[in-house]
């Protein structure tokens, strides 16, 4: 008999810490924003010494590491375990490959000697993306928990697996803006 | 509703890459053409929090919720780009 996911429906937890936890990053773009509005050449010269080719290379590893997880879902809900472990490895190897982009944005930045001290935009840059690298960490702490979890096929196992889940496609929908706020904004 | 198959969650992963690059192609922008990275970013939110976070089988509330932290995120960063 194969065994059936008995994934719980969107479980209000998860999603009240998930909202939370937007909204507190949506008080900082807004922080950001207000600070730049004084000084926008500033920042949008600032934003050119970014390099925004790795911007969008860990844009796109974060999109295809959050389909992976909807696909692992997808296989653990119609019983297809070894699927479903399979993508859901595929996805933690991608996710860590944006930890690997960061590490590296990071050091040559400061190479450069572009560090936080340097002006108020790279103050906000090294603490936006610091808060959120730390989310991207959690999240694949939670995704290799439900790896080992997803060996067996019962309630609890889908609950992390779904919970998990909703977290990593945050820290996506969190990159999404950070990356069009900070890398792609310019000034006129 | 159902949840989706493994082909549409492709097709939504294609739709957010393509709109990654549109987001890519205004690198530098200001003005409305910043408003247009924003609005494809906004448009990956939402597909993202709809479908893969699989809120568009959730109850009406938490539909305005996140639908309404997406439309407030863009709305401010936008907002205050026009301002500056």
């Amino acid at each position: 008999m194969t065994a059936r996911f008995v994934a719980p429906q969107s479980p209000p937890g998860i999603l009240t810490l998930i909202a939370a936890d937007l909204a507190n990053f949506i008080l900082f773009f807004g922080y950001f924003m207000v600070e730049r509005a004084g000084e926008p050449m500033l920042y949008a010269r600032s934003a050119r010494a970014l390099d925004v080719r790795l911007g969008l290379l860990n844009t796109i590893i974060l999109i295809t590491s959050g389909w992976l997880v909807a696909m692992a879902l997808e296989a653990a809900r119609s019983g297809r375990q070894a699927a479903a472990r399979r993508r859901l490895a595929f996805a933690l190897g991608t996710g860590s490959i944006f930890v690997v982009v960061k590490t590296f944005e990071y050091s040559s930045k400061l190479k450069q000697g572009l560090a936080p001290q340097t002006n108020d935009f790279f103050q906000f840059y090294y603490v936006l993306t610091g808060v959120h690298l730390l989310h991207v960490v959690i999240g694949l702490a939670l995704l290799a928990a439900a790896f080992v979890r997803l060996r067996r096929i019962d309630a609890a196992g889908a609950g992390w697996l779904e919970s998990s889940a909703l977290f990593w496609h945050m820290v996506d929908v969190l990159w999404v803006f950070l990356f069009a706020m900070l890398y792609l904004q310019g000034a006129s | 509703m159902r949840a989706l198959t493994a082909p549409s969650l492709t097709m939504i992963w294609l739709l957010l890459v393509a709109l990654t690059l549109v987001g890519f192609g205004g690198a530098q922008a200001s003005g409305w053409g910043f408003a247009a990275v924003m609005l494809a970013a906004a448009a990956k939110a939402a597909l993202i929090v709809r479908n893969y976070m699989e809120l568009r089988r959730a109850p009406l509330p938490w539909r305005i919720v996140f639908d309404g932290l997406i439309g407030l995120a863009a709305a401010l960063i936008l907002g205050f780009h026009f301002l500056g």
